[in-house]
């Protein structure tokens, strides 16, 4: 039976550049008691999507039906929505610090739900009934926690308090958007397992978006796969991900980074999200689509059902194809390139002035500490005794929960920041001596990438200026000679050299990321340090951006130190790996010893959270038939 | 560069990436084209939308024209703007003639062309308005910006320095210097000048601490990158629209500091017309009591000076801003409901950004609203006198 009926919803959204189409004829039942998911990457429109439904988004123009519980929601006043939100319907938002109030401790904030929707409730019943809620999501000692703020809380805790507050009025059906986006791995496991725990103890029906389709494999009875505003395929998860009928689902899943086995590439979907300004012709993926053929991009595929209970819209009838892995840099982009380098090396003997040991491991770091505000009361130490060695080749991958000091390590190994105390040598000189010349020199040798690809790039530079500005530094180059080098570089890293007079603000975060990229690659530095540079990024491209950074390293033999609070993006990068909790490594060994036989309990923990279970197929799915078929 | 430098990736990014709105290219339809506008233009286009700057920039051409053209405005009524017309400018019992065929604007008590006076001072009022707040915001440029990048007691030394300035009484430090050196024009730009740049200041090393933390700084100083490099090349470029807002909104205090100044008798020194002076003058024996136009059309020019400037600084704000599209739409979103806005740009990594940006906002809101407020209470103590 179903509680909420969607039927061809639509949304716009009026903007300044013109109306953008968030959601286009999305139809989709929620049965009772089930979790269905709702997968998309960012822009697809999941989000707009709920909010709509839920009469979150007033100033946007919603079509169609969504029936819950026999009132349509879309045509309830405002008045009746009040009501149902929080009663009948139970939100989590993704940022449980910005969801509950600071001033507040949580227990009042609970009771204060409870008393909104029952005003009858007395003060006491409610708190009981707080109290009890809070002991079910997991949270010990809930009736001394109950008078504390929010702020007393981690994240993991703090959602679940969210959840706690969500459902303490026995919501029929819970919507969830992105509830586990914002913590750690191991902390998302525990937040979805209390969710899932809940729905069935409870009976709620949970509606839950995502944008990590295989986060959905082990929690979801039933998916919804949205791009770009449209559904593309909808159906039992185990379906989804043992024959996906669609190639954007087939492709989601190949480029995700737990999807393959170790050093295997990844295949990205090529291209990127159309403008949701434009009502697309035919089909909304077919520029992206490996299996697209000319009548994709002319007509609007029929949505055809399934005999297992799929619905999907595709104009294809055989199973789809994966594309083909290609290497994201063009062969002989790629033999200039090195040409480039072997004539360097020959004609300019620049680099004997470094201190250089060419057999010296590149970095060294022995007993490193280091302690903010040192001294005061405020210290806080943050790498408590570290021991690493960086080989000339290497890649090793350093991987920890946020907080744990991988990202500080790394700044102390650039030379960013000073050790409180231990020693780091780079490159055979010890960075506690070098002088400000040497400083400088240093810089060529080692450069970052950073996490942020928004703001790692000035807003008001031309991309030019930004890929050629080390350059420009170090060796006080300028004209048509660092135009030619930035352009090699950004045709190395897959940007159109044409772009050169751009500014950021016109990339996206994947093309960002590529001159980020570009930017360190200038100087051929003998070390380069990944800050996280995949994770503000959507899963397909994601996925380019590590084949990107792999091919450079197969090419050119670069040295990588890669950070990354996920283990399955670190496996397809690195050969080595280090394991970091609290300031301590716990873990290292070769890449492939710590997956298949990981030693320390943390690190079990880790790859337990990161890699993740895949629902069998059944046999309704291989023997699936076409059941109808209804032109769009 | 043949076809195989432009691979599959990069040239379907190529097409939609063309400006922030990227077109869709799947369609055989010619994809729409999308013109991709310099910061100069966009900028244009948003405040050529907005009627009240278009009014208030109307104004300001208009009194830019007729500052310029005060000698051609002194020839087509014959009047020159220090000669007293005693005959024809006053009454048989001495006093001024009202507006008319003769004095547009009336003549004042020593049979002198009010209109003339005024297209006059406005040279004074717009050179003292714009020289002043220019060079005050280039100390709070070098201020903040030291003060903001490099810390420590740099800092410190600095931020004294803007409380000093600020906690000194204007008027009276004003009337102090000016009586102890003379009244001129130029003391009284630096008087002007050395009060108008303090609180820009303060608002540029707020928003230099902000960017120094950006990555793209720590980006630049891990390449090796002096620190001038990083202050000229990666912090200036991004304070340009504070810089250009904060100086098109000193304007009008600046122009309201001269006034107040010569209104008392330290600024401008007659016969050299300034608006000030002429209210002050009209409030001189309560001639106003029986020449109100001697208040009115200096007082009007004042105030309507004074709005323009600032209204135009405001549509500024807005227009340059690369958020700005964001932050029309939060009007819009207030009026008309809640996340629409939120989920259409899910830039997470801006929110911060964002933050900061309405702070700043509301902080230039509110030094605005106080220099209206000042500008029209100069204006309306003028037009009562004494």
């Amino acid at each position: 039976m179903s509680i909420l009926q969607v039927h061809d919803v639509s949304v716009d959204l009026p903007t300044e550049d013109g109306v953008v189409h968030a959601v286009q004829h999305v139809s989709f039942d929620v049965d009772k008691g089930e979790v269905f998911g709702i997968v998309g990457e960012s822009g697809s429109g999941k989000s707009v999507l709920t909010q709509a439904i839920t009469g979150l988004m007033p100033g946007a123009e919603v079509h169609g039906s969504a029936v819950f519980d026999g009132v349509d929601l879309l045509k309830a006043t405002s008045r009746q929505l009040r009501s149902m939100r929080g009663n009948k319907i139970g939100m989590i938002f993704q940022d449980p610090l910005s969801s509950l109030h600071p001033y507040f401790t949580i227990g009042s904030q609970i009771v204060e739900v409870i008393k909104t929707h029952e005003p009858q409730t007395s003060r006491d019943d409610a708190k009981a009934r707080a109290i009890e809620m809070l002991e079910m999501v997991g949270i010990k000692n809930a009736d001394k926690r109950f008078n504390n703020y929010p702020h007393q809380f981690s994240g993991g805790m703090r959602q679940r308090v969210m959840i706690a507050m969500a459902l303490v009025l026995r919501p029929e059906i819970i919507i969830a958007d992105e509830p586990t986006t914002a913590l750690d791995v191991t902390i998302q496991k525990q937040v979805l397992d209390v969710l899932r725990d809940m729905s069935v103890r409870l009976g709620t029906t949970v509606v839950m978006i995502s944008h990590d389709l295989t986060l959905l494999g082990s929690f979801a009875d039933r998916a919804m796969v949205m791009y770009a505003g449209h559904q593309l395929e909808t159906g039992p998860v185990s379906a989804l991900f043992s024959r996906p009928a669609h190639p954007y689902t087939l492709g989601l899943l190949h480029s995700s980074p737990d999807a393959e086995g170790d050093r295997k590439r990844l295949t990205p979907i090529e291209g990127r999200m159309p403008s949701l300004l434009d009502i697309p012709v035919g089909c909304v993926f077919a520029p992206r689509c490996p299996n697209a053929t000319d009548r994709c991009g002319l007509i609007a595929p029929p949505r055809r059902t399934l005999s297992d209970g799929v619905t999907v819209s595709c104009w294809r009838r055989a199973d789809p194809t994966p594309a083909e892995a290609k290497p994201e840099i063009d062969e002989f982009v790629l033999q200039r390139a090195r040409d480039r380098a072997e004539e360097q090396a020959d004609g300019t003997a620049e680099d004997k002035e470094w201190p250089l040991d060419r057999n010296a491991p590149i970095a060294l770091v022995e007993d490193l500490h280091l302690t903010y505000n040192a001294g005061t009361r405020k210290a806080v130490e943050v790498l408590k005794g570290v021991d690493l060695t960086v080989n000339r080749g290497d890649s090793i991958g350093l991987v920890g929960e946020s907080g744990c000091g991988k990202t500080t390590l790394a700044r102390v190994i650039a030379g960013l920041l000073p050790a409180t105390s231990g020693k780091v040598t780079l490159l055979g000189q010890d960075n506690s001596t070098v002088s400000r010349t040497e400083w400088r020199e240093q810089r060529r040798h080692v450069q970052l990438v950073f996490q942020d690809p928004y703001g790692s790039l000035n807003p008001r530079r031309r991309i030019g200026s930004i890929i050629g500005e080390p350059i420009r530094i170090q060796h006080h180059w300028s004209g048509d000679r660092l135009k030619k080098r930035v352009q090699e570089l950004m045709e190395l890293v897959g940007l159109n050299p044409e772009h050169y007079n751009r500014y950021p603000g016109e990339f996206s975060g994947g093309q960002r990321q590529r001159i980020g990229i570009a930017r360190a690659l200038a100087l051929d530095p003998e070390l380069i340090i990944f800050d996280e540079p995949v994770s503000a990024l959507d899963v397909s491209i994601q996925a380019q951006i590590l084949n990107l950074i792999q091919d450079l390293q197969d090419a050119f033999d670069y040295t990588y130190l890669f950070i990354s609070h996920d283990l399955a993006v670190v496996r397809h990068v690195c050969s080595r790996v280090v394991v970091i909790e609290n300031g301590r490594i716990v873990e290292r060994g070769d890449t492939e010893r710590i997956y298949d036989n990981p030693q320390a309990p943390f690190t079990k923990r880790l790859l337990a959270a990161s890699i993740r279970a895949v629902p069998p197929q059944s046999e309704a799915t291989a023997h699936r038939t076409l059941v109808k078929e209804v032109a769009a | 560069m043949s076809e195989a430098t432009v691979r599959n990736t990069t040239s379907t990014d190529a097409k939609t990436s063309l400006g922030a709105v990227g077109a869709a290219s799947n369609k055989p339809a010619p994809a729409r084209k999308i013109e991709q506008l310099g910061t100069g233009q966009a900028t244009w286009r948003r405040l050529r939308h907005d009627k009240a700057s278009m009014i208030a920039l109307g104004f300001i051409v208009f009194l830019v024209l007729m500052a310029v053209f005060a000698p051609a405005l002194a020839a087509v009524t014959g009047h020159d703007p220090a000669q007293q017309y005693r005959e024809i400018g006053l009454t048989a019992t001495g006093l001024p003639t009202g507006p008319g065929k003769a004095f547009w604007f009336g003549a004042d008590q020593l049979g002198r062309d009010e209109l003339v006076r005024i297209a006059y001072g406005a040279r004074v009022s717009l050179l003292v308005g714009v020289v002043a707040s220019m060079c005050g915001s280039l100390i709070a440029v070098v201020i903040g910006v030291l003060a903001g990048y490099f810390g420590g007691w740099v800092d410190n030394v600095l931020s004294r320095i803007t409380d000093f300035v600020m906690t000194i009484p204007f008027l009276l430090c004003a009337l102090a210097l000016v009586s102890v050196f003379g009244a001129s024009i130029r003391m009284c730009l630096f008087v002007v000048i050395f009060f108008s740049w303090a609180v820009t200041g303060r608002v540029i090393r707020a928003q230099v601490q902000v960017l120094k933390k950006k990555e793209f700084v720590e980006a630049a100083r891990s390449l090796g990158a002096s620190d001038a490099s990083i202050i000229v090349k990666d912090i200036l470029p991004n304070l340009t629209e504070t810089i250009i807002v904060y100086t098109t909104q000193g304007i009008p205090s600046c122009i309201v500091f001269e006034a107040s100044l010569s209104f008392l008798g330290m600024g401008i020194v007659p016969p050299t017309p300034s608006w000030g002076g002429m209210l002050s003058e009209a409030a001189g024996n309560s001639i106003y009591m029986v020449a109100p136009w001697l208040v009115f059309f200096p007082g009007l020019f004042l105030l309507m000076t004074t709005l323009s400037f600032n209204i135009l600084g405001d549509g500024l704000r807005d227009a340059l801003d690369p958020k700005a599209g964001r932050r029309m739409l939060a009007k819009k979103r207030r009026r008309k409901g809640a996340a629409a806005v939120a989920a259409v740009a899910p830039v997470t990594a801006q929110i911060a950004v964002a933050n900061d940006d309405i702070a700043a906002a509301k902080s230039a809101e509110a030094t605005s609203s106080t220099s209206v407020s000042s500008s029209t209470s100069a204006a309306s103590m003028t037009k009562e006198g004494d």
